[in-house]
């Protein structure tokens, strides 16, 4: 299994994360909260990201191998997994279901936890994928920090940064507090950044944003078995600015509530028991008040609550061999409203999602079977019942608009199946091969979504009830090689997605939004292809040098032949890390190939291909300070990226400066 | 025990008499004809033995007026089931008077008269207007006089227009409750002149598409009016948003083309 464990800095991991998949590590959770079992394996090509609390959880997830965001302002970028985004991939937090509130994705739910309060980020990529939900694109799972229980019975940590492109400043603190039957954990981040200035100087309007997110959680020992965790998280940004959509964020406001129940020892025949219930809501409001010269001033709020419950355990069906199981039920009601003031006459009003309710069951079981030493079997399966419902009022009245007999109902019943099969042919190889078939159902805004304006090819999109569920045979291969301190890890893959989900054309329909090219429907095409590799290397070419190489690339091709939007060319990262006493440096590189392969009916441009350096210097006198201070894109680059919506240009030189202090 | 069973259930034989005796059946129970409505105006028609109260869903508007009569004895005070109705709305001026579009009364299930009347303008200092009822029962006949106030309606829902053949046609347009997002039945109905008289005009034909004006996009979907019955046409019309929209039609008959007229409404 592929997999991508990040571990921030500054924490010292001890918390808990039941082992949901076979290669997990197995974390128990004894009666006194000590809590036992290996550091999660990490993956070294971010070791970068544990230096500090100061990157954003999206700049450490576009670092992923496989992964990549749509980045519409510095702000609340969307995570894409092999050129697949939105509902063609999973984004949980710590197993908990989310739902975005804004139509034109300002908000991916990655916006709504900082990385002050993650352990890491599971970013899965191959069949293990759908535990998180019926899938073909990949999982990211959002790994939340816990209490800890310490000697010391006041720990933590605080931190500030400055950096100059934006004169952006980050602050945190965090708190543990660690009793004998409990521990409690509280933090509190605040994040502010003005304009950035790009590369060779230009200042980017609208792309300032600040936010504040507090988080308190405590973890009590239920019984001489049993633990208990409880999390609030509240989030809220505001003044956000999206410089590449015509519309800015005055205030996102997200609060999380969970409670889980972890089982340290085998409950009839479960082993690793984990019951969680959740509930999570998010008010997002969108508005053009800071933009001159608008034709017609708007608001767009957008609301969505979700509540679930799942219960996730592993049993041996068969001997020593692991299943792992998982049920879960998630609800979830989301609207998003319009409403524009025009200069004379009535306000407007319309739902550009309009109210809905979108229930789940699934259950998910994986097995695990070792065939002999050197040879693995694992197979998953995964089943959903999904029914969205249009709720009465005048978001369903609208589709009696366009649609005569509209049902305000859907049923769905989704599968994912996959099968890994890895050998070792040698002490140093590892040969996995995977192969899998996924659906996903059209999201509420593909079915329902009225109207939706899209800044990158300029039309007005209308969802479209009658969209059959989209599905995909996935395979891939990886070869692994180790030898000393050196890795060699490739992996091509090839996805094939049937009744792939995109925009056509209506010419009979007018556009709503002024200004707009036209209004596009959302329809299944007959078929799309997905190809590409990933590549990692790491060396160690002489001690206390580091050397670590990333390569991705995807193709994506529509039926017709055309290429597919948003697909991320060549990418290549190499950084060198030095380390010396108390001191590390690290070079970076990053390069991106032109992309030629644009998708014309969708507004694409061919992009220039860039490169870009940064260099970071870590100094830690002693185990309570440590400082850092870098540049990134040193050489001031003016360049974009090719999933960059608008042609922004990307942050220029920025010279940052931080101390973090623990205690 | 015997006698406490016997005592108790003289009482309740009471009670199940008393409520057997004062209950009435389902059949009995009228809600009032004019529930949700607002009374305009009531009178006598003299010579018939009748009270005569006009009731309307709202005040009387420039416009396509459904409008309710109740008919009372003078007598007995008990409702009037045997008459017939015939209306004539005047609008008076200073130096002539016209008439207006209406639809005579007609009995319903419930006993009221219901009726319609297109009023092409409002009461005001050119003119007000008076609706005469022609009150003719099985016994006797008599004629009620009704001044009513007609207000202005903005936006207006009437049109009318002179026809190159020189013919005089009224226009109203009318929604059956507010009109709301998404599709709303929608109906027109038109009357033509026929000397002092007007007639409904049933050869129409209509051409729709709708229009935000502040938005500069329209409606999808929409359902031509088609003649229905008696100058009504039916059609079905598509809101997207709330706000002010602007119907426009275009208007035909067989031989002529009438140019398009355009008609304001304010969606909620």
């Amino acid at each position: 299994m592929k997999k991508f464990i990040l571990l921030l800095a500054g924490f010292t991991f001890t918390g808990a994360l039941m082992g949901q998949h076979s290669d997990s590590l197995a974390v128990k959770i004894l009666p006194d909260l000590v809590i036992t079992g290996s550091v999660m394996s990490q993956d070294p090509v971010f070791e970068f990201y544990r230096k500090d609390n100061f990157s954003t959880s999206e700049q450490i997830l576009e670092r992923l191998n496989g992964f990549s965001t749509i980045r519409r302002g510095a702000y609340g970028q969307d995570p894409v997994i092999r050129g697949l985004g939105n509902g063609q991939i999973n984004v949980t937090l710590d197993g908990m279901r989310m739902i975005s509130a804004c139509t034109d994705r300002m908000d991916p739910v990655t916006s709504y936890v900082d990385a002050v309060n993650l352990i890491g980020i599971d970013g899965i990529t191959d069949i293990t994928a759908s535990s998180y939900g019926s899938t073909f694109g990949g999982s990211v799972n959002m790994l939340l920090q816990k209490p800890k229980l310490t000697s010391k019975r006041v720990t933590g940590d605080a931190g500030f940064q400055f950096g100059s492109a934006a004169a952006a400043t980050t602050t945190y603190g965090i708190v543990n507090a660690s009793g004998k039957a409990g521990a409690f954990r509280f933090s509190a981040t605040h994040r502010r950044a003005d304009a950035y200035r790009a590369g060779g100087g230009s200042r980017i309007s609208y792309s300032q944003y600040e936010k504040l997110q507090l988080t308190g959680a405590g973890r009590w020992a239920a019984s001489s078995k049993d633990t208990l965790t409880a999390e609030i998280m509240f989030d809220e940004g505001w003044n956000i600015g999206f410089p590449a959509l015509p519309m800015d964020v005055g205030r996102a406001r997200a609060g999380i509530f969970a409670v889980t129940l972890e089982r340290a020892e085998t409950w009839w025949h479960l082993e690793n028991l984990r019951i969680k219930a959740y509930h999570n809501r998010i008010r997002h409001t969108m508005d053009d008040a800071a933009r001159p010269d608008v034709i017609m001033p708007m608001d767009m709020p957008g609301y969505t609550a979700t509540s679930g419950l799942f219960a996730e355990g592993n049993v041996h069906l068969f001997h020593s061999h692991i299943t792992f199981m998982k049920a879960e039920y998630y609800s979830n009601t989301a609207q998003a409203e319009m409403i524009m003031y025009p200069a004379e006459g009535s306000p407007m009003y319309m739902q550009s999602a309009p109210k809905s309710t979108s229930q789940t069951i699934g259950y998910f079981v994986q097995q695990n079977l070792r065939l002999s030493g050197s040879h693995k079997l694992m197979v998953t399966f995964r089943a959903d019942i999904i029914s969205q419902h249009l709720h009465k009022g005048p978001g369903r009245d609208q589709w009696d608009v366009l649609v005569s007999n509209f049902d305000p109902l859907k049923l769905d019943i989704v599968t994912t199946t996959g099968l890994s099969y890895s050998i070792k042919p040698g002490r140093s190889t590892l040969l996995k091969l995977q192969s899998g078939y996924g659906e996903r159902v059209p999201t509420t805004n593909e079915r329902y979504g009225y109207y939706l304006f899209n800044r990158y090819d300029g039309f007005d999109y209308v969802g479209n009830p009658a969209l059959e569920k989209e599905s995909a045979f996935n395979v891939e291969g990886t070869f692994s090689w180790y030898w000393g301190k050196t890795e060699f890890n490739i992996t091509p893959y090839f996805k094939r997605i049937h009744n792939f989900v995109s925009g056509g054309i209506r010419n009979e329909l007018d556009v709503m939004t002024p200004g707009a090219l036209g209004v596009k429907q959302y329809a299944n095409i007959p078929h799309a292809n997905i190809s590409g590799v990933d590549m990692l290397v790491i060396a160690e070419p002489v001690r206390s040098v580091k050397w670590m190489n990333t390569l991705k690339y995807t193709r994506g091709t529509a039926s017709t032949g055309d290429p597919l939007p948003l697909m991320p060319p060549l990418k290549i990262t190499s950084s060198m890390n030095y380390a010396f006493h108390q001191f590390d440096a690290r070079v970076s590189f990053e390069y991106a190939s032109r992309q030629r392969r644009v998708s014309e009916s969708f507004g694409e441009d061919e992009t220039s291909p860039f490169w870009i350096a940064n260099i970071n210097i870590y100094w830690r006198p002693n185990k309570t300070w440590s400082v850092s201070a870098g540049f990134e894109n040193a050489f001031d680059r003016k360049y974009h990226e090719h999933l960059d919506w608008g042609g922004i240009p990307r942050v220029g030189r920025n010279v940052h400066m931080g101390i973090h202090v623990s205690y | 025990m015997k006698s406490f069973q016997k005592g108790i259930a003289l009482p309740i034989a009471y009670i199940i008499a008393i409520l057997t005796i004062f209950s009435c059946s389902e059949n009995d129970v009228q809600p009032h004809p004019t529930n949700g409505a607002i009374r305009i105006a009531e009178t006598w028609a003299i010579g018939s033995a009748t009270r005569v109260e006009l009731w309307a869903t709202e005040a009387l508007f420039s416009g396509y007026n459904q409008i309710t009569f109740l008919l009372y004895d003078s007598v007995t005070g008990q409702r009037v089931t045997d008459a017939d109705l015939q209306l004539h709305p005047r609008m008076q001026m200073t130096d002539k008077a016209h008439s207006c579009p209406f639809e005579n009364p007609k009995r319903k299930t419930t006993n009221t008269y219901e009726g319609a009347v297109l009023f092409t303008m409002p009461s005001g200092e050119t003119g007000s207007w008076t609706l005469d009822v022609d009150v003719s029962r099985s016994t006797n006949a008599g004629k009620a006089i009704l001044p009513v106030n007609v207000l202005p309606k903005s936006p207006s829902p009437i049109a009318m227009f002179n026809t190159p053949s020189g013919e005089r046609v009224v226009l109203a347009t009318l929604f059956f409750k507010q009109p709301v997002i998404g599709s709303n039945p929608f109906e027109i109905v038109a009357f033509r002149a026929h000397g002092h008289d007007w007639e409904p005009h049933k050869e129409l034909q209509f051409t729709m598409h709708t229009e935000m004006p502040s938005m500069d996009h329209g409606s999808p979907n929409n359902v031509n009016p088609v003649h229905d019955h008696d100058g009504h046409y039916q059609g079905k019309v598509n809101f997207t948003m709330s706000g002010d929209w602007r119907i426009h039609l275009e208007i035909e008959s067989k031989e002529e083309s009438f140019g398009t007229r355009s008609f304001d409404v304010s969606v909620k």
